[in-house]
C-alpha cells in the first residue's frame, strides 16, 4: 500500500507541477521530473513468489516464451521448497507434494515448449525428482517409466544423483 | 523486462505502417498515419455548399427552410412529399440534388446514389447541376468504400464546383488513392495543389503521410513538418496539426530518430484526442535514447488519465518498466502492483458494462446522452454518470462504425416518432372529416332555405335596367333623370300648374301666375343643369359599385351552390386518401420498428466487440505485469539484483 501511495503521489506530483506551470503541450512537461528512489525491493518470501508465478499461469495466456519461463521457475522454486521442508531427510513423505508439483510443472513445459533452451537442465531436473520418487513407494510403475523414458533422452543428466539450484533467468 | 521497448516499438511501428484500410471502418488505419479530410467536413451537406437560388415556390422555401434549421430529416419528408405532389416543378433539380444530399446526410448511402444516377441519367440535366451530381456521387461511393467508382466519378465533374466542393473533391480522390494503397498516384493530385488555406493544410497533410508510405520519407517529414509547426489558432487547424506532429514523431521513431521524434511529439496539445499517443511516444523515444528518467514524465502524466484509453493501458506498464531499468525496484513493484489492481478493476467494469448493453441499456443511454442537434453533446459524454450503460459511450462514440450505427438508430428512430405523429394525424383527420360531414347535414337546410331567397337572375336584370336608364340619361342629357325626389316633386307640380294654366288659356288674371311658373321652372332647370355633371359622376361611381357588389353576390352564389354540390365528394375523396395512407403509415411503422431493434442489437454487438476487445487488451498488459512482478518477486526472494 505504501509503494501504491508513493506512484499515485509522484503522477499527482506531476500532474499538479504541470498544471501549475500552464502546461499545453508534451513539451512543456520536460521540465518536470518523476521521483525516482533507487533500491531493490523488499525482500519476498519464496511461498509469495511461488504465488506470483501462478497467478501469471493461471491466466493462460502471453508469450509462450514467457510461460515457458513461468513454468521452468516455479518447478525449480517448488523443488526448492521440497528440499527445504524434507530438511536432513529424516522424514521420508516430506516434500513430496511439492516435487509432484514440480514433476507436473515440468512435464506441461516438456509437451508446450519442446524446444525450450533450457530444455537438458528441465530434463536434468525431472530426472532428479524421478530418483526421489523412485525410492518411495508411492510412486506409480508407469510415472516410472514414463520418467525413466525422459531422463533417458537427457545427453545432459549424466549426475542424477544430485539436485542443482537451477538459476533464474536473466 | 528488456523486451518491452522491442514489444512497444513494434506496436508503434504497426501504427505508424502504410496500411490500407476502409473509410467505412476507420478504427483498422493506423491512428497516426491515417489520410485526413476533416472530420468536419466529410460526410455533411453544409447548406452555405447550397447556390443562391431565387425560389418560385413556396413548397420548395418550406424544404430550404427545414434543411437550412439543420432539421434534415423533416426537409427531406417534405421534400419527398412535396415531390410526389408534383409541387417543386420550377426546382425539381435542384430538389433531386438536395434529395440525395440529404439522403447522404443521412447515411442513406443506396437512396443517395440512385437519387444522383437519376439526375445524371437524364440528359437534359444542366452541366453545373451533373457537376455536383458527380461530386455527391462520388462522396456517396467513397462512404461506402468503393474507392475506383467514386474516383471515376469525382473526375467525371467538368470544373463547374464551388472552390470548397472543388477542394474536396482532390482530397477525395487523393484519399481514395491512399486507401488503395496507390500513394505515387495520390502524391501527383497532391503535389504543389494550392486551395483555400484549410484545405491546402489537409492536402499538405495527406501528401506528407502519402509520401511517408510511399518510403519517401525525407520528403514526408518536411511535409509533415510544416503542418505541424502551423501557427493558427483555428480549432480544426490546431488538431490536424496536432495529428501531423503525432504522425511525423512516430515516423521518426519508426525510421530509428527518436532526438527528432520527441521535438515532434514535443509540439502536440496536452488537452486533445492526440495527446495520450504522443505522450506514450515521448516517453519511447525518451526511453529509445535511454533517458528512462525522462521517459517517465510523459509516461507518469499518462498514469493518471482514463485506463479505457489504449495509450493509458500501455503507460501502466511502461512507469514500472522505467523504474526498473532505473533500478528503483520498489517504485516498479508498486506501479505493477497497481496495473494489475487497475486491470482488474476496468474488466470488472467492463463486463458489468457489457451485462448492462445486452439488458439493452445502452440504446437508452446512448440516446439520452446525444441531443443530435447540439454542436456540443459529443464532448459533453465525457460528463456522464458512472453507470455501466454510459461508462463507455464517449469511447464507443469515437468509433466510426459505432457512431454511423447509432446516426442510422438516430434516423430511425425520428421516422418511427414522424410515423407515429402521422398516425395521430391520421385519427384526427378521421375524426375531423366525421365532425364536418355531421356538422354539414346539419347546415345544409338552412343553408339550402337561403340559397333559394337570393335570385341571382333577378338582381341582374335589375341592374341591366338601372344601366339601360342612365345610358339613356347620358345619351339624351335627361337632366330629370338624375333630379333628386324632392326635384321631382317640384317639376310634378310645375306640370300640375302648367295644367291648370293651360285650362284658362287667354285668362289675363293668370298672367302673372304664368310668369311665376316660368320663372320657377327656368330656376329648377338652371338647377338641374349645373349640378348635371356631378349627378352623371356620382351616378357612375354607384353604378360602378353596384357591378362590383352583383359580381360578389353572384360569385359568392356560386361558391355557395358548389360547395353545397362539392363539399360531400371532396369529403368523401378525403376519407378514401385517409383510409388508403393509415395502413401504409402502419405497415411502415412495423417495418421501422423491426429494422430499428436489428439496428439496436447491432449497435449492442459492436459495442460488445469493441469492450471485449478492451478486456483482450487489458487480459494481455496484465499477463505482462503478472510475469514482471513475478520475476521481480524472484530476483527479491533470491537476492538477485
Amino acid at each position: 500500500m505504501n509503494r501504491k501511495w508513493q506512484s499515485g503521489i509522484a503522477g499527482l506530483l506531476i500532474a499538479a507541477m504541470a498544471i501549475a506551470a500552464g502546461a499545453e503541450t508534451v513539451g512543456d512537461l520536460r521540465k518536470k521530473a518523476a521521483p525516482v528512489q533507487v533500491g531493490p525491493a523488499q525482500p519476498v518470501d519464496a511461498a509469495k513468489v511461488r504465488e506470483a508465478y501462478r497467478r501469471f499461469l493461471e491466466l493462460n495466456a502471453g508469450d509462450p516464451e514467457m510461460r515457458a519461463e513461468a513454468l521452468r521457475r516455479l518447478a525449480d522454486l517448488e523443488l526448492e521448497s521440497a528440499d527445504a521442508e524434507r530438511g536432513d531427510g529424516t522424514t521420508a513423505a516430506a516434500g513430496g507434494e511439492q516435487t509432484r508439483a514440480a514433476i507436473a510443472l515440468y512435464e506441461r513445459l516438456l509437451a508446450e515448449a519442446p524446444d525450450h533452451p533450457r530444455i537438458d537442465s528441465v530434463l536434468y531436473q525431472l530426472d532428479v525428482c524421478s530418483s526421489d520418487l523412485w525410492s518411495r513407494s508411492t510412486q506409480t510403475a508407469a510415472t516410472s517409466r514414463k520418467l525413466i523414458f525422459v531422463a533417458a533422452k537427457s545427453f545432459s543428466a549424466p549426475d542424477a544423483g544430485r539436485r542443482r539450484k537451477s538459476p533464474m533467468r536473466q | 523486462m528488456a523486451s518491452r521497448l522491442n514489444i512497444v516499438l513494434a506496436v508503434l511501428a504497426a501504427w505508424a505502417a502504410p496500411v490500407a484500410g476502409s473509410a467505412t471502418a476507420d478504427d483498422s488505419v493506423p491512428v497516426a498515419t491515417a489520410p485526413e479530410l476533416g472530420a468536419a467536413r466529410i460526410n455533411t451537406l453544409d447548406p452555405a455548399g447550397l447556390p443562391a437560388v431565387k425560389i418560385q415556390d413556396l413548397h420548395y422555401g418550406d424544404v430550404l427552410f427545414h434543411f437550412y434549421a439543420r432539421d434534415h430529416f423533416e426537409a427531406l419528408v417534405r421534400l419527398s412529399a412535396y415531390r410526389e405532389q408534383r409541387h417543386l416543378n420550377p426546382h425539381a433539380r435542384d430538389a433531386e440534388l438536395l434529395r440525395g444530399g440529404l439522403y447522404l446526410s443521412l447515411g442513406q448511402h443506396r437512396e443517395a446514389r440512385e437519387t444522383f444516377e437519376r439526375l445524371l441519367a437524364d440528359t437534359t440535366t444542366p452541366g453545373q447541376v451533373r457537376d455536383r451530381a458527380w461530386f455527391y456521387l462520388g462522396k456517396v461511393l467513397y462512404a461506402t468504400g468503393h474507392f475506383d467508382q467514386s474516383e471515376r466519378a469525382l473526375r467525371a465533374v467538368s470544373g463547374g464546383l464551388q472552390i470548397e466542393l472543388e477542394s474536396e473533391r482532390r482530397l477525395l480522390i487523393a484519399q481514395g488513392l491512399m486507401y488503395r494503397g496507390q500513394f505515387d498516384a495520390a502524391i501527383a493530385e497532391l503535389d504543389g495543389w494550392q486551395g483555400p488555406d484549410n484545405w491546402t493544410a489537409y492536402g499538405r497533410f495527406n501528401l506528407g503521410v502519402a509520401l511517408v508510405r510511399a518510403n519517401r520519407a525525407e520528403r514526408g517529414h518536411a511535409m509533415l513538418e510544416q503542418v505541424g509547426l502551423l501557427q493558427t489558432t483555428d480549432p480544426e487547424l490546431r488538431s490536424l496539426r496536432d495529428k501531423a506532429n503525432l504522425a511525423l514523431g512516430y515516423a521518426l521513431l519508426q525510421a530509428g530518430q527518436p532526438v527528432a521524434a520527441r521535438t515532434a511529439l514535443d509540439r502536440v496539445r496536452l488537452e486533445g484526442p492526440q495527446a495520450n499517443k504522443a505522450l506514450l511516444g515521448a516517453g519511447w523515444a525518451d526511453a529509445a535514447g535511454g533517458d528512462y528518467q525522462q521517459a517517465l514524465v510523459p509516461w507518469v502524466e499518462l498514469h493518471g488519465r482514463d485506463l479505457l484509453d489504449a495509450a493509458v493501458q500501455e503507460s501502466y506498464l511502461a512507469v514500472p518498466y522505467a523504474y526498473a531499468e532505473l533500478s528503483a525496484i520498489g517504485q516498479a513493484v508498486g506501479y505493477y502492483e497497481q496495473a494489475i489492481e487497475a486491470y482488474d478493476a476496468e474488466r470488472i467494469r467492463i463486463e458489468e458494462s457489457i451485462a448492462a448493453i445486452r439488458a439493452g441499456r445502452l440504446l437508452t443511454a446512448a440516446l439520452a446522452a446525444d441531443r443530435g442537434a447540439r454542436s456540443d453533446w459529443f464532448a459533453q459524454l465525457t460528463s456522464l454518470p458512472d453507470a455501466p450503460e454510459s461508462r463507455y459511450l464517449y469511447h464507443l462514440l469515437a468509433g466510426h462504425e459505432f457512431q454511423e450505427g447509432l446516426k442510422s438508430y438516430r434516423s430511425l428512430e425520428s421516422m418511427a416518432q414522424n410515423l407515429d405523429g402521422w398516425s395521430t394525424s391520421l385519427g384526427a383527420f378521421s375524426d375531423m372529416l366525421g365532425a364536418r360531414a355531421s356538422a354539414f347535414a346539419g347546415k345544409l337546410p338552412a343553408a339550402d332555405r337561403r340559397l333559394a331567397m337570393v335570385d341571382v337572375a333577378d338582381i341582374n336584370r335589375r341592374r341591366d335596367e338601372l344601366r339601360a336608364q342612365l345610358e339613356a340619361a347620358l345619351r339624351d342629357r335627361d337632366t330629370t333623370a338624375l333630379a333628386t325626389e324632392a326635384e321631382r316633386q317640384w317639376l310634378a307640380m310645375l306640370a300640375g300648374v302648367d295644367a291648370e294654366l293651360a285650362a284658362h288659356a287667354g285668362d289675363t288674371s293668370f298672367d302673372e301666375a304664368r310668369e311665376k311658373a316660368r320663372l320657377t321652372r327656368g330656376v329648377l332647370t338652371w338647377n338641374l343643369d349645373a349640378v348635371w355633371k356631378t349627378r352623371v359622376w356620382q351616378a357612375q361611381r354607384a353604378m360602378r359599385e353596384l357591378d362590383a357588389v352583383v359580381y360578389d353576390a353572384r360569385t359568392r352564389h356560386a361558391g355557395a351552390v358548389k360547395a353545397r354540390k362539392g363539399t360531400p365528394e371532396r369529403a368523401a375523396a378525403l376519407a378514401v386518401r385517409v383510409d388508403a395512407v393509415s395502413p401504409r403509415v402502419t405497415g411502415l411503422a412495423v417495418r421501422v420498428a423491426a429494422t430499428k431493434e436489428a439496428q439496436g442489437r447491432r449497435l449492442a454487438d459492436i459495442a460488445i466487440n469493441e469492450l471485449e476487445e478492451q478486456r483482450r487488451r487489458l487480459d494481455e498488459y496484465s499477463v505482462q505485469a503478472r510475469y514482471a512482478i513475478a520475476t521481480i518477486y524472484d530476483r527479491a526472494s533470491s537476492g538477485a539484483p
